[in-house]
């Protein structure tokens, strides 16, 4: 995959539209003595990875010490505060962009500090499901498997240095792998060129949110993912396999992996909310109406709609129409389930109920996911511009601008970025990059 | 010089991409997928049934009346009224009836299928089902298709019936220049079986015809409410045009060679 990792966070190449190495001519951090990533068996006693139990069959080499460790302590690896106390690789990693360990940890601190209050309730406090990782926020070193950065990509074509300034292209690892890329990838509307070279990952097992202004090509991303749309040029690939590439077969088998949540829910008119719900069932499986029923109830439940159940779309408010395209994007167990703006429409209350119901039924999938050894882990991406929803609910963002990520990471890293244009954007003010025109 | 080209050119590519549309569903339902989803074409058909067979069988019925009428004066004008059974029968089963039945197709089913798809699409309902892992095209367009090939064969020769019926009405109880027996002698004498099977030809290829223009709009339609009320009126222009040339066509094909009557030596 050609994305850009930049492991570390330094304050040297921050907003840098030169784009030059921010790792380049800077002391490595203390804790982080070479440029070469360290190989596992160099990594000192003690910081052996943890017992990876909860790891999909044959994936447990994940986020093994010196390969790709997280950058920021447990929050990357366990996701809204599973993070556990215990002892993790580190130190003995390089660290790019090495003045990061030392500026980092106060922000770490209040970083963790938000993601255990957001978790509250939710940690599970389990460390030896967690895995690696934890302790790095001890140090606050950021570890990063990059040990040299690639050149900065060129502005596409008919655009200029100036117009991409803000983009560093940084992106923090996550410590999972993808399951979800897209690879140098373009895509016009007759002159309207909405993706532009987008380069963006969307890690397995996390709540992943697509942030942007209006426009830039959010919505466009998920129909590309699903292969509603195709890119003109560049691929994208779900799980590493090319969705451009599938025959139609194979796409429409493929597309049972996702559930999606239209904005509007896209509910059939036609059809009452039960049978809506039940439609994929009864399209994709052989179980009976009274094994049907059993979920499609519980779906309904879980999203307050039980009541509601033989009711037409045309008689649901906005609310519930999205509650019940979420039930539906649930009802066949999906790896990847895609929220296109869960929040447009919604009153702010709403919303929040919204964002937590997303949280509930990933940390519930990531459990089922654990506990039936699944390959692939849940993983929930979110399109939006609402902020807030960002910080209740991500733990991923990518920033999308101008058909580019400008940045991407950990919800920490992002929410402490001090890239002008995402702060800006994350902090909701007029004054910055982002203008009107 | 582009320019004078340039409406033809959008035309040919237009026609292009309906006829590689409309291949593919055809292809889709001889492929036998479509029974994959054969609950859905039991449904399309049952509406079919339901919402627009009355209304076929009733302008069928009122184009029998008029033949009936037509016929019965012109041949009491020329000094034979006992063959205006001849006007009958060729009126109602080779051209009116058809054309009826095209017509009531285009504005009630044609227009509908776009509405219901247009509106699907606008709504993203194709694109949740396609996202489901459902074909699309299969589901929705493949299913209308079989539809209209397992019920509308029956509605049009009841059609035909209706409008013989009416023809009858008119000429026989009504004008009543001719006896009953009189009127029927001739009326058989002038078609056979192979007159029903051809106009059978030329209705079901206008309703196929039908069906798959209005799949085409409805699943591609865009631009909102105003899309789909835009391309349910292109989808109108096209079907009524379709609805003719194939009548043109039938009529030439079938007895633009050889009238199949029994005059003339």
């Amino acid at each position: 995959m050609r994305r850009f990792n930049f492991g570390g966070k330094s304050e040297g190449d921050e907003g840098n539209p030169e784009g030059s190495n921010p790792a380049e001519g800077e002391s490595p951090a203390p804790d982080a003595p070479g440029s070469e990533p360290a190989p596992a068996s160099e990594a000192p006693a003690g910081d052996e990875p943890k017992s990876d139990s909860w790891l999909p069959a044959g994936r447990e080499d994940w986020e093994q010490p010196g390969d790709e460790p997280a950058p920021i302590g447990g929050e990357h690896d366990s996701p809204r505060g599973e993070q556990g106390g215990g002892a993790a690789p580190e130190s003995e990693a390089p660290v790019a962009g090495g003045q990061a360990s030392q500026a980092q940890p106060a922000a770490d601190a209040q970083a963790t500090a938000e993601t255990q209050a957001r978790g509250a309730g939710g940690a599970e406090g389990n460390d030896s499901e967690t895995g690696t990782g934890s302790g790095s926020q001890e140090s606050g070193s950021r570890v990063s498997v990059v040990d040299e950065q690639p050149p900065r990509p060129a502005p596409p074509d008919g655009a200029d240095e100036e117009e991409y300034r803000w983009h560093t292209y940084r992106v923090y690892p996550s410590g999972r792998p993808d399951a979800v890329e897209f690879i140098d990838t373009y895509k016009s509307f007759g002159r309207a060129r909405i993706l532009r070279g987008l380069n963006m990952g969307l890690p397995e097992g996390m709540v992943s949110m697509v942030l942007g202004p209006s426009g830039t090509g959010k919505s466009v991303c998920i129909k590309h993912i699903v292969g509603l749309l195709y890119p003109d040029q560049g691929d994208v690939l779900v799980h590493g396999e090319s969705v451009p590439n599938m025959a139609d077969d194979d796409l429409f088998e493929m597309r049972k992996k996702f559930g999606l949540l239209f904005q509007d829910g896209a509910l059939f008119g036609s059809m009452n909310l039960y049978d809506n719900v039940a439609f994929p069932l009864r399209q994709h499986t052989e179980k009976g109406e009274d094994e049907i029923d059993d979920i499609i109830m519980r779906r309904l439940n879980e999203v307050g709609l039980g009541s509601a159940r033989d009711k037409m779309p045309n008689e649901l408010s906005g609310g519930m129409r999205k509650r019940a395209g979420f039930a539906r994007a649930l009802v066949l167990e999906p790896d990847i389930v895609m929220f296109d703006e869960p929040d447009s429409g919604l009153d702010p209350v709403r919303t929040a109920l919204l964002g937590e119901l997303i949280l509930e039924i990933h940390r519930d999938m990531m459990d089922e996911a654990k506990e039936k050894e699944k390959e692939h882990l849940p993983t929930f991406a979110v399109v939006t511009h609402d902020i807030m929803s960002a910080r209740r609910v991500a733990d991923y963002i990518n920033v999308l601008w101008k058909g580019r990520i400008v940045e991407a990471g950990p919800a920490e890293d992002m929410l402490n970025s001090e890239n002008p244009f995402i702060r800006q954007f994350l902090a909701g003010e007029s004054q910055g990059p982002l203008t009107m025109d | 010089m582009n320019d004078v080209f340039a409406a033809p050119k959008g035309w040919v590519e237009s026609f292009g991409e309906m006829i590689k549309f409309t291949s593919k569903i055809v292809g889709e339902v001889f492929r036998l997928r479509v029974f994959k989803f054969f609950g859905e074409a039991l449904r399309q058909s049952g509406i079919l049934i339901i919402s627009s067979t009355l209304v076929i069988w009733g302008l069928v019925f009122i184009i029998g009346l008029e033949c009936g009428v037509e016929g019965a004066y012109f041949d009491r004008a020329n000094g034979v009224p006992a063959y205006a059974g001849v006007f009958s029968a060729w009126c109602d089963l080779r051209e009116l009836v058809p054309y009826g039945f095209g017509y009531m197709m285009a504005a009630k089913v044609g227009t509908g299928i776009v509405a219901e798809l247009g509106s699907m699409r606008i709504s993203d309902e194709i694109d949740a089902l396609e996202v489901m892992g459902i074909s699309g095209m299969t589901f929705l367009c493949a299913t209308r298709l079989l539809a209209a090939w397992l019920v509308l064969p029956f509605v049009y020769i009841i059609s035909i019936g209706a409008g013989f019926f009416a023809s009858y009405l008119v000429v026989v109880q009504q004008i009543g220049d001719v006896t009953s027996g009189g009127f029927f002698l001739i009326f058989w004498q002038f078609q056979n079986p192979p007159d029903l099977l051809f106009s059978l030809i030329k209705a079901m290829s206008m309703a196929t015809v039908i069906v798959l223009v209005g799949c085409y709009y409805g699943y591609n339609a865009s631009g909102g409410p105003v899309g789909v009320g835009t391309a349910t009126a292109k989808s109108m222009v096209v079907n009524i045009v379709s609805v003719h040339l194939i009548g043109m066509l039938g009529t030439q094909l079938f007895w633009g060679a050889n009238p199949r009557a029994p005059i003339g030596g």
